[in-house]
């Protein structure tokens, strides 16, 4: 057992600016300390690395970058068979890539443009269920923009969206390797909409590369064969906690399938995950995959979402599916006026407060003390720990004239009139009770800090565990899957 | 030869530090990407570590504590980016029942996805320590500031989440 988890930690795969970054840091301690001598220094943060564009989920990430790990036996008959072009996705660890390129169903585009001393070429582009993957690679004078030697990162917009407002770039990762002064990267997209064209040309603009200015601009086709979908039709309702999964279509495609469901929750907010699949004999389909947002919408019946989930193909011949929801529920953040000394923060969904008995102001420190009610008796050390660690970030203070200036949809507290961050010690651990202190004057400054100005905010969320949801399981129509490459119906 | 270059780095000498460092720096990123889950910011941790190491490198005493001393500093570095991320430990009650059940699952193969999605921080880092660093619990109970029990306890629960099997043998 413990071979194998070493073998797979090992299949972390180390990146080649490694050893750069390591010298970066050990650079940044030498000056400082050379500096130190002649007089005392701020320390400043490192400089953080964009490989990535804006917009990328962490999971996408490690979605990707575990992928190279997971490459089944079979693999090493597709890279013998396929030396060129699956070897530029071998070396980003993308195995439907290889797969693709395998089955000839990768696109060689090869288009170029130069730009301010800067080439960027497109070289291959695939599509394969929603899955949208562009590779490239970068050349010329890096060294006028603004990152430090070895970094790169690029402002990419799609279908001449803007910003950070565009649906590619959602869930979009991007990988890159050096390779003789030169930089090949492959992004990786999940088609954001509903209706998938089989075939289509994708507009993509560069803005700037490490901050030097340009417009490369890019127009790809993007193509896929026909992927069979099979309609499931298939709705699942729990009662009690007011949800809906109404699994919509099961879509085949040459090396992934892909899931489209709707949920429907009674309250705005919460979530439901189909964190798991399985098939008949047992084998795991899926394990917390992410999921595409196709569309959101209110109606009458609630809230309703669809969304779309890629995984490995499944075999041919699969016979039914098993499902495993979970709900995460959404709890309204509570506030109070600190006008008071002792009051109840209460949980709108659940049965969890927070009696806080006393409010002291002690020079530049806010201190309360309170008793976190309705966690039931024997919570466990871990359970204990976790509630611990979340109270020091579950607070916000904030002047009462600024709570009307947080934009709901971005909801960052306002600098220098909140403080968001809290020291926690345990009174009594049998009872609960806790103290937290908030520095005034510390990393977050709140400037002429009044109590009775000041809003107490708690978000709960942190505190409520996910609810395990009944698995229920699907029965596939006859002939699901693909023989010989080709797609039966 | 080693102790040489601590002296070195311990009188400014970078390039002795790197020396050193670069012993065990792929071991420390693939430390970090357990616990940060994404490249980005594992070499995020790395770079802050080498200046935390090189900063304080006239702070380490024992020559042959080096490696528990780098892995000390790169779980801080790790634990604080994740705390600055505001990346708050949801408490999972799918998680929590797990580690209590009785499994009488067969052996599974253990996957990366695996300990990266099911195990929390210090299940983690227990786990890493244990099976990829191939510590001692005592070094692990010395390491991370914990009683030995609790370090047992830790890894068994982790063990559990992972539904494997467990062999007598791992936890003696």
């Amino acid at each position: 057992m413990s071979n194998n988890i070493k073998s797979e930690l090992e299949k972390i795969e180390i990146p080649a600016q490694l050893h750069d970054r390591v010298k970066l840091g050990v650079k940044q301690a030498k000056q400082e300390k050379l500096q130190e001598k002649k007089q005392p220094v701020k320390k400043l943060p490192p400089k953080r690395n964009k490989w990535k564009v804006g917009g990328i989920a962490a999971a996408a990430i490690l979605t990707i970058t575990l992928s190279s790990g997971f490459i089944n036996p079979s693999m090493n008959q597709v890279l013998a068979s396929t030396p060129l072009l699956g070897g530029i996705y071998e070396q980003f660890g993308d195995k439907m890539g290889m797969h693709l390129a395998e089955q000839n169903l990768v696109t060689q585009i090869n288009q170029e443009v130069t730009k301010n001393g800067v080439t960027i070429k497109l070289t291959n582009v695939y599509f394969d269920g929603d899955v949208v993957s562009v590779t490239g690679v970068i050349s010329g004078d890096l060294s006028k923009g603004h990152n430090e030697p070895g970094e790169v990162s690029m402002d990419v917009n799609f279908e001449n969206n803007k910003g950070d407002n565009d649906p590619w770039l959602r869930g979009m990762s991007t990988d890159m390797q050096k390779s003789d002064g030169s930089y090949e990267f492959q992004w990786k997209m999940n088609y954001p909409y509903k209706e998938i064209k089989e075939s289509y040309k994708l507009p993509i603009t560069i803005h700037n590369i490490n901050g030097i200015e340009g417009s490369w601009t890019f127009n790809v086709p993007v193509n896929q064969e026909a992927s069979l979908a099979r309609t499931l039709g298939h709705s699942q309702h729990y009662e009690n906690e007011g949800v809906t999964v109404k699994l919509q279509e099961l879509k085949q495609s040459k090396a992934s399938s892909s899931l489209t469901f709707e949920t429907i929750t009674s309250f705005e907010g919460d979530y439901i995950e189909l964190y798991k699949a399985e098939d008949e004999n047992g084998k795991v389909l899926f394990h917390y995959e992410n999921d595409t947002i196709l569309t959101k919408s209110k109606e009458d019946d609630g809230y309703h979402h669809t969304l779309r989930k890629t995984f490995d193909q499944i075999a041919e011949g699969t016979k039914a599916i098993t499902f495993y929801p979970s709900l995460t529920i959404a709890d309204p953040t509570v506030q109070q006026k600190l006008d008071q000394n002792s009051f109840a923060l209460e949980s709108e969904r659940t049965d969890l407060a927070i009696q806080v008995n006393k409010v002291t102001l002690e020079g530049d420190k806010l201190i309360l003390d309170y008793e976190f009610q309705g966690l039931g008796e024997n919570v466990s050390n871990h359970k204990f720990e976790n509630i611990h660690h979340n109270l020091s970030y579950a607070f916000n203070l904030i002047d009462k004239d600024f709570i009307d200036k947080i934009d709901p949809e971005n909801p960052f507290p306002p600098k220098g009139h909140s403080i968001s961050r809290n020291e926690v010690k345990v009174i009594d651990k049998n009872n609960h009770q806790f103290q937290s202190v908030f520095d005034l004057k510390g990393e977050e400054k709140f400037e002429n800090f009044l109590l009775e100005d000041t809003v107490l905010q708690l978000d709960f969320n942190s505190f409520i565990g996910n609810k395990e949801l009944a698995s229920f399981t699907v029965e596939l129509p006859s002939q699901m899957g693909l023989r010989d490459g080709s797609l039966v119906p | 030869m080693i102790l040489e270059r601590i002296h070195k780095a311990q009188n400014g000498d970078d390039e002795a530090f790197l020396e050193l460092f670069q012993k065990y720096e792929q071991d420390l990123y693939r430390m970090a990407f357990v616990y940060v889950k994404n490249q980005d910011d594992a070499l995020d941790v790395l770079q802050e570590t080498a200046y935390k190491a090189f900063k304080n490198i006239e702070t380490l005493r024992e020559p042959r504590y080096l490696k528990t001393w780098l892995i000390k500093i790169a779980i801080s570095c790790a634990t604080d980016l994740i705390r600055k991320r505001k990346n708050v430990v949801y408490l999972n009650q799918t998680d929590m029942e797990l580690a209590s059940k009785d499994s009488t699952d067969v052996t599974m193969t253990i996957t990366m996805q695996q300990i990266l999605e099911t195990l929390d921080e210090l299940e983690k880092s227990i786990v890493f320590l244990k099976y990829y660093s191939e510590l001692t619990f005592k070094e692990i109970a010395e390491l991370k500031d914990l009683p030995l029990g609790t370090v047992k306890t830790t890894l068994y629960r982790a063990l559990a989440k992972l539904r494997v099997e467990m062999k007598g043998a791992d936890l003696l």
